[in-house]
């Protein structure tokens, strides 16, 4: 009735919604699973950069990041030797909460 | 002179030179002319003379390269930018139709609209003139417009903004290849007012009305970032991509497989045949529907470079199919960049036509060289032999690519990246079952639309595991490089390189093989 390529086909199609509707299930019963599998949207997932190492091309790459802005982080952390933290780069001139909050994603810094 | 072994790639070096000789130093239209007709009948009269005559033909297709790029570069007298800068800089009402989808952008707290308008009138002083001629429309508010609609848009003409940043290509050059040169600005309060609704191609106007269909299906089942991922995937829309989630592709070279390209378009093939599978038609009919539902799909997803080279090159092998004829697959891909070319010569200034063309090339000849077996396989016990024969192949196929486009992603991106030749192991596989499960997600939602949840899930699953496994390779160290600058001249050494190192490689191959024929005999 069905040559070869057509099972394996019919086959996936089935694997495919048996392996939905289990997940389905999945997170019905335990919901914490569901935010596991959202990687997406999880910050954790973002390019990171480290602020103490990043050259000018780098930072300038990052979003919300402009030329201007990425050579203020650099001239501060020639001055003061380097970030100990992220919240750190609020004190760099220009750099006001708003616009932090949204790179911040973007950066990191290594011990 | 040997024979050449691929004549559609000599034609299509020969046109290419044309253009760029056209674009950037140009010939007077008159010695074009008498060139051209020079050659025509030198030609013909030595039609007999083999090698004579194919010389000829080939400076025929150069110079008819570059006389092709300056028919298209230049522009009409009553094309709207050629009105002069006094008018230009003025607050100006244009009358034009909408030309593409209707766009809505993020701009700070507000929204902009965005769309390509075709000119027909625009009002100097208190007449209107007859004009021709595309612009990028900007209006700073959100309005309601669809492709089509005749408009009335009251605002100033700027040129295409020039960033220091930008690279090698910006975004004026970008848009001088569609043909356009002037963004037109409308403020907050400048007028637009739809004069006429429907006056767009009925073809065009279903195709975006089907895109947004489509894109509902996957807003409806996804997160807002998952949805975006699947539009560029599926349907092209690459403005919807996460700006963290392209950065990360980018990061580890793997961002091809967020443009649609040949692997797409193959994947929608195979699928198209397999579901042909359960109709009773013939095979010739089955293929001949296949090529116009490919066509079909070119069309839907906005026939980029990438995607009218891989549609072309399928629909050949598939008329090579019902044919029951073999398509070689090299002068294949020469007749898809001719026929491109001759659709729009400056496409052969798009980096994704670069990419793409530059791709396939590596994949026919650079890829076969490097996986040739070596003894070591042979020394693997049998069942494992296919596992290391096709690990063997697969990172052969993915060294053959990175080495082909490193230079292009360098120049253009500032960027190499090493990462790509493992991580593409994983990921083309897995997006390969992306695209399958996006196309099953819109098959079921349209059929079975209770069942959609079940696949979307699926879909959700692969497409996050995706996302973990390029972020890992991201963290790896040494994944990627960042440069300062790449001139052209580091590009042009760098491919004269390759082409060098292949030249060698290919002659030991020649010196073996007759060895080894002269050992047997």
């Amino acid at each position: 009735m069905f040559n070869q390529q057509e099972k394996i086909f019919l086959l996936g199609i089935c694997a495919v919604l048996f392996f939905g509707a289990c997940l389905d299930l999945a997170f019905k019963q335990f919901p914490f699973l569901s935010s596991i599998v959202n990687v997406m949207e999880s910050p954790s997932v973002y390019p990171k950069v480290d602020v103490n190492q990043a050259n000018r091309e780098e930072l300038v790459r990052i979003p919300y990041i402009g030329d201007y802005t990425a050579g203020r982080i650099i001239a501060y952390r020639q001055t003061h030797g380097g970030f100990r933290s992220l919240e750190e780069l609020k004190k760099v001139t220009g750099i006001k909460e708003k616009n932090y909050e949204r790179f911040k994603s973007y950066l990191k810094v290594r011990p | 002179m040997k024979k050449p072994v691929y004549p559609c790639c000599l034609a299509v070096f020969c046109f290419s030179t044309g253009i760029i000789v056209g674009r950037f130093w140009g010939v007077p239209f008159v010695y074009l002319g008498y060139g051209l007709l020079l050659l025509f009948f030198l030609n013909a009269f030595l039609l007999r003379r083999k090698y004579v005559s194919q010389f000829f033909l080939l400076l025929l297709i150069f110079l008819f390269g570059i006389f092709w790029t300056q028919v298209r570069l230049q522009a009409s007298a009553d094309d709207i930018s050629r009105l002069s800068y006094e008018i230009r800089r003025q607050m100006m009402m244009v009358e034009g139709k909408v030309a593409s989808e209707v766009e809505y952008r993020q701009f700070f707290k507000r929204q902009k609209t965005m769309f390509v308008v075709e000119v027909l009138r625009v009002k100097i002083g208190d007449k209107w003139q007859k004009r021709r001629g595309q612009l990028v429309v900007q209006i700073f508010r959100p309005v309601a417009l669809e492709y089509g609609d005749v408009v009335w848009i009251e605002g100033r003409f700027l040129p295409p903004f020039v960033k220091e940043d930008d690279g090698p290509v910006s975004y004026a050059d970008y848009l001088e290849i569609r043909n356009i040169r002037y963004i037109l600005s409308v403020k907050k309060e400048g007028k637009v007012e739809v004069v006429e609704k429907g006056k767009g191609f009925w073809l065009k106007a279903f195709s975006f009305r089907l895109r947004q269909k489509l894109f509902g299906i996957f807003d409806r089942h996804l997160t807002v970032n998952e949805a975006g991922l699947m539009k560029a995937v599926i349907l092209g829309e690459r403005s919807h991509v996460p700006k963290h989630v392209n950065e990360l592709f980018l990061r580890t070279g793997t961002v091809h497989v967020l443009a649609i390209s040949g692997f797409n378009v193959g994947i929608v093939a195979a699928l198209f045949l397999m579901a042909f599978r359960f109709f009773p038609v013939s095979r010739r009919m089955m293929l001949g529907t296949v090529i116009v539902l490919l066509a079909g799909y070119c069309f839907l997803v906005g026939s980029a470079p990438s995607v009218l080279r891989s549609t072309i090159m399928i629909i050949i092998l598939l008329t090579g199919f019902m044919l029951e004829k073999e398509p070689q697959p090299i002068n294949t891909l020469a007749v898809a960049a001719f026929g491109i070319l001759i659709f729009n010569p400056l496409y052969l200034f798009d980096i994704g036509f670069q990419l793409s063309f530059i791709c396939v090339w590596a994949i026919f000849i650079v890829s076969p060289f490097l996986s040739k077996e070596t003894n070591i396989l042979e020394e693997v016990p049998g069942y494992n032999r296919n596992f290391f024969r096709w690990l063997w192949h697969s990172l052969a196929l993915s060294l053959a690519i990175w080495l082909a486009v490193a230079g292009l992603i360098a120049y253009y991106f500032r960027i190499v990246t090493p990462v790509t030749i493992l991580a593409n192991l994983p990921i083309v596989p897995i997006i390969g079952a992306v695209i399958a499960f996006g196309f099953l997600l819109i098959l079921v939602e349209l059929c079975f639309p209770f069942a959609g949840v079940w696949v979307a899930l699926a879909l959700k699953f692969v497409l996050n595991a995706m996302i973990a496994i390029v972020f890992l390779f991201d963290q790896l160290p040494w994944s990627s490089f960042f440069f300062n600058s790449v001139t052209h001249w580091h590009l042009i050494i760098y491919y004269a390189l390759l082409l060098t190192a292949l030249i060698i490689v290919l002659r030991i191959n020649v010196s073996d093989n007759k060895q080894k024929v002269t050992h047997t005999k």
